[in-house]
């Protein structure tokens, strides 16, 4: 428990307290400190407040002793304690060392003299007088005057900072009055028991008001003092909890340490396997600091900083251990481990008691927040691991699955040409050969497919685009096609054959290529394909670039609303599968959505417009992906220019333009 | 069967695939349509069928055990200008736009089908033909309709004049000298523009575009300036 007026304990006491704390800290305690006088109340509030269930404190003889011959002797504390208590046990150990002497602590404290004193004196023993003298020449009475000098000596003792005020001014006041008022006036004989009492009075009555500002000041001070230790750990702990990831946690607290001390502050970050990673220096930018970065990451520092770490103790100047550095090393723990360390550049002074306490709360919640943001951070990498394991079984167990059918025709077929080949017709022999044909194709898609998927899966895909033209690639795309979209009416509409759009062009041609054999399987024969695309604008964000909308409709069945949030989903199938069933993977569109999404785009799907439809049963399918777009008027006209001053450069101009 | 009465029988093809099914695969479909075959398993063995033999195309995969197919073009180059078409069974562009910038004339991705092959091989062979017909660099370029006067700097599409910028002209020879190599994108800027910015991509696109509408009479299809996506530009052979 800290005492209010600061009061320095005694070496011996300092060295006993220091010693103990360090032991609690070794053998795993948590050191608290409580500021107050009353070290009963502190205590029980604290026990109160801090779900505590036993209470351990030692007793000390000198809590026994009386104060006073005829007082009755004070409670111990202990009592005290357990009286205050409701919720707790408490538990007093007898201190086997013998009492020592304490130093009367809290009276001497009091009696100290301080320029405030001197002044308030003056001043009111100075204005008293005057006042009077003025009284006196209205012709007021001496008691009057009296009366005066009580209020002075009254308002002075609201200024003064010790007792010695009263024993100062009580005297003084007393002698004023009587040269300049009482008779024989500029004379300092008195008559009559007047005196002593009137000195007694003013006396004890300015020592009771002195006694009670000292004590609403001191007051005061400690709740100010609270107020601000209440403040600093509240920002510290809203920011830590706004804070993102270690690096982030370890800034914020050193930026509130700055705030706390100024002074500058390194941070260590220790890794989970106990590695202490390099120093991160956070100046104070305090210009009365001499300081230099590169003193204070050298060996001799990190060392220390190490042995911090290695053994949880701390270290540097000002401590008994490695004094010889600029900093003061205390490590930053968790619950069980050590997360970090901090150095604190020391001017020569040691750390107030008040600061340095608040400075080992704020390293503790550092050091809890460390940890709980490096359990969130294993936990969702667990999480995501997790994710990809059942996500990779689903795509085998589907793969399997997909690849079993067509590979079974592909060898039935084929069995059936190797055994029966005389008795089939040429055109049952055909037939067979075109199946294998088309089943051998359909695989090979499946495969390109799966080959995005698992380099999308791993994380391996670099996404490197490129300017191309929407039309180009929609074109190319078609080369590719399932042969049955040729039974199908398939249609492009690019109006703009400059239009251009960012992409990675063969992903972007899987995508275009999945959707038209999307539409072709769903669709029946003869129904009507159109990719098309247009520029588009992008949403409410201000200074956004144009988007390219590529849009693939078809004017088949469609999809049913609930159904339209879920085909994007990977293995999903629809309820209304078209007539060749086996050919759903469920993995096309997924892929599409994937594809689309590390573009930057979007991907959703709607029915075709009324007036596009081609009966009412049949309100098709429209679906659109953006991409970003590509500027190119200025660049064209620019390239122009710029090109043809490079060929002035080299060639002649002739004519042909 | 134009192909076969186009004599066929005069060109040798050096295959060289590691994966002997692939091999006999590409062996089977190209001596039904009449071309002679040399076979190598690595890139040592094709080394040696390419100095001795002498073959008229090169068709090489890209993933052999033993070699690296890029630096195979590489010493391919250095002494011979055979057509060399690369099979790759990886669908990344990077390794592809890295053996066209090496050398090569063409690639196909595995797995192809045998129209495809057939297809590209036509393709560099035509080439063969109007090379050793015509002069490479002589004053006129013809391909069907196209007519480009290399010394008067006009091209005419079926007698009528085509008017091109400078940039679109460039371009145009460029393409029309390398009739059926596949160009690169970075091997086209770097030619026409003098260095291969990435900012000038889009305007490559553009320029394409624009030449495409002003030499094809339906862009949609194509007949002369072929587009590769992810890789470059080609000029076939009408």
């Amino acid at each position: 428990m800290e005492p209010v007026d600061d009061q320095k304990p005694s070496k011996e006491d300092a060295r006993a307290l220091h010693a103990n704390v360090e032991l609690a800290e070794e053998l795993g305690a948590h050191v608290v400190t409580v500021y107050g006088d009353d070290l009963a109340l502190q205590i029980a509030q604290y026990a109160l407040s801090g779900t505590i269930s036993k209470t351990v404190i030692g007793s000390s003889e000198n809590s026994r002793k009386r104060t006073l011959p005829f007082l009755p002797p004070r409670e111990s504390v202990g009592s005290r304690l357990a009286k205050l208590s409701c919720t707790a046990d408490v538990v007093v150990i007898a201190d086997r060392h013998e009492a020592r002497p304490t130093s009367s602590r809290p009276l001497t404290a009091r009696f100290k003299p301080t320029r405030t004193d001197f002044a308030a004196a003056f001043l009111a023993l100075v204005g008293a007088t005057t006042l009077g003298l003025l009284l006196h020449e209205a012709g007021l009475a001496s008691s009057t005057v009296l009366a005066v000098y009580l209020m002075a000596v009254l308002l002075g003792s609201l200024k003064a900072d010790s007792f010695f005020y009263s024993i100062l001014v009580s005297p003084l006041a007393v002698v004023l009055f009587n040269y300049f008022f009482q008779m024989p006036r500029f004379t300092l004989t008195a008559y009559g028991l007047n005196y002593p009492f009137t000195f007694a009075f003013l006396f004890v009555t300015s020592m009771v008001v002195s006694s009670l500002t000292i004590r609403m000041r001191h007051e005061a001070q400690m709740n100010a003092r609270k107020a601000y230790r209440t403040e600093v750990l509240l920002e510290t702990e809203h920011r830590l909890q706004e804070a993102n990831g270690v690096d982030s946690i370890l800034s914020t607290t050193a930026e509130q340490v700055i705030k706390l001390l100024r002074t500058t502050v390194v941070i260590y970050q220790v890794s989970p396997s106990g590695r202490l990673l390099d120093p991160i220096p956070f100046a104070s930018g305090n210009p009365d600091e001499d300081v230099t970065m590169t003193s204070l990451v050298g060996d001799d520092e990190r060392a220390v900083a190490a042995w911090v770490a290695g053994n949880n103790k701390r270290a540097g100047k000002g401590t008994g251990t490695l004094m010889n550095t600029r900093c003061l090393y205390l490590s930053i723990r968790g619950k069980d481990t050590v997360v970090g360390v901090a150095g604190i550049v020391l001017a020569d002074e040691d750390l107030d008691a008040f600061e340095k306490n608040l400075l080992l709360v704020m390293l503790d919640e550092c050091g809890q927040a460390v940890e709980r943001e490096r359990s969130a951070e294993d936990a969702h990498r667990i999480r995501l691991k997790a994710e990809q394991e059942s996500l990779r079984a689903n795509l085998l167990r589907s793969i399997s699955h997909d690849l079993r059918t067509p590979l079974t025709s592909i060898s039935g077929d084929a069995s059936i040409l190797l055994s029966s080949a005389d008795v089939l017709t040429d055109d049952k022999k055909r037939a067979i050969y075109t199946d294998i044909y088309e089943d051998a194709l359909w695989l090979v898609n499946l495969v390109e497919n799966l080959l995005v998927v698992t380099r999308l899966d791993n994380g391996t895909m670099t996404l490197k685009t490129e300017p191309e033209l929407v039309e180009d690639v929609i074109r190319e795309a078609f080369h590719h096609l399932n042969r049955k979209a040729a039974l199908h009416d398939v249609r492009v509409e690019v109006d703009d054959p400059l239009l251009m759009a960012q992409m990675d062009g063969r992903l972007i041609m899987q995508v275009i290529i999945n959707l038209v054999n999307n539409a072709v399987t769903y669709t029946p024969e003869g129904s009507r394909i159109t990719v098309s695309a247009r520029r588009a604008e992008r949403g409410q964000q201000p200074g956004s670039m144009g988007l390219v909308a590529v849009s693939v409709a078809d004017d088949g069945p469609g999809i049913a609303p609930a159904d339209r949030t879920e085909i994007f989903t990977m293995f999903y199938k629809g309820k209304n599968v078209g007539s060749d069933a086996r050919r759903g993977m469920g993995l096309g569109l997924a892929l599409c959505k994937s594809i689309v999404e590390i573009h930057g785009g979007t991907i959703a799907v709607d029915a075709l417009p009324e007036k596009e439809r081609t009966s009412p049963d049949r309100p098709g399918t429209v679906i659109t992906f953006t991409l970003p777009a590509v500027e190119y008027e200025a660049d064209h006209a620019e390239a122009e220019q710029r090109a043809a001053a490079v060929a002035a450069g080299a060639y002649d101009e002739g004519g042909g333009a | 069967m134009t192909d076969a009465a186009e004599g066929h029988g005069a060109f040798t093809v050096l295959i060289v695939e590691d994966d002997n099914a692939v091999k006999s695969l590409i062996a089977t479909a190209l001596k039904v349509q009449g071309y002679r075959l040399l076979e190598a398993g690595t890139g040592g063995a094709a080394l040696l069928e390419a100095t001795t033999k002498n073959p008229d195309v090169i068709i090489l995969d890209l993933g052999l055990p033993d070699a690296d197919g890029i630096d195979l073009i590489r010493q391919v180059r250095t002494w011979s200008h055979t057509p060399i078409i690369v099979v790759s069974a990886r669908t990344e562009d990077a390794d592809k736009v890295a053996a066209l910038d090496a050398g090569a004339d063409d690639y196909l991705i595995k797995p192809f089908s045998v129209e495809e092959l057939l297809a590209r091989l036509r393709v560099a062979t035509r080439r063969l033909a109007a090379d050793s017909g015509t002069d490479r660099d002589g004053p006129v370029y013809e391909n069907g309709d196209l007519r480009i006067d290399y010394a008067a700097r006009t091209v005419t599409l079926a007698g009528e004049e085509v008017h091109l910028t400078p940039i679109e002209y460039k371009l145009l020879a460029l393409l029309a000298r390398n009739t059926g190599k596949v160009l690169t994108h970075n091997a086209i800027l770097k030619e026409v523009w003098g260095n291969a910015l990435a900012s000038d991509l889009p305007s490559l696109r553009v320029f394409m575009a624009t030449l495409r509408k002003k030499i094809e009479r339906d862009p949609a299809h194509p007949a002369y300036l072929q587009t590769h996506v992810g890789i470059g530009y080609r000029m076939l052979r009408k």
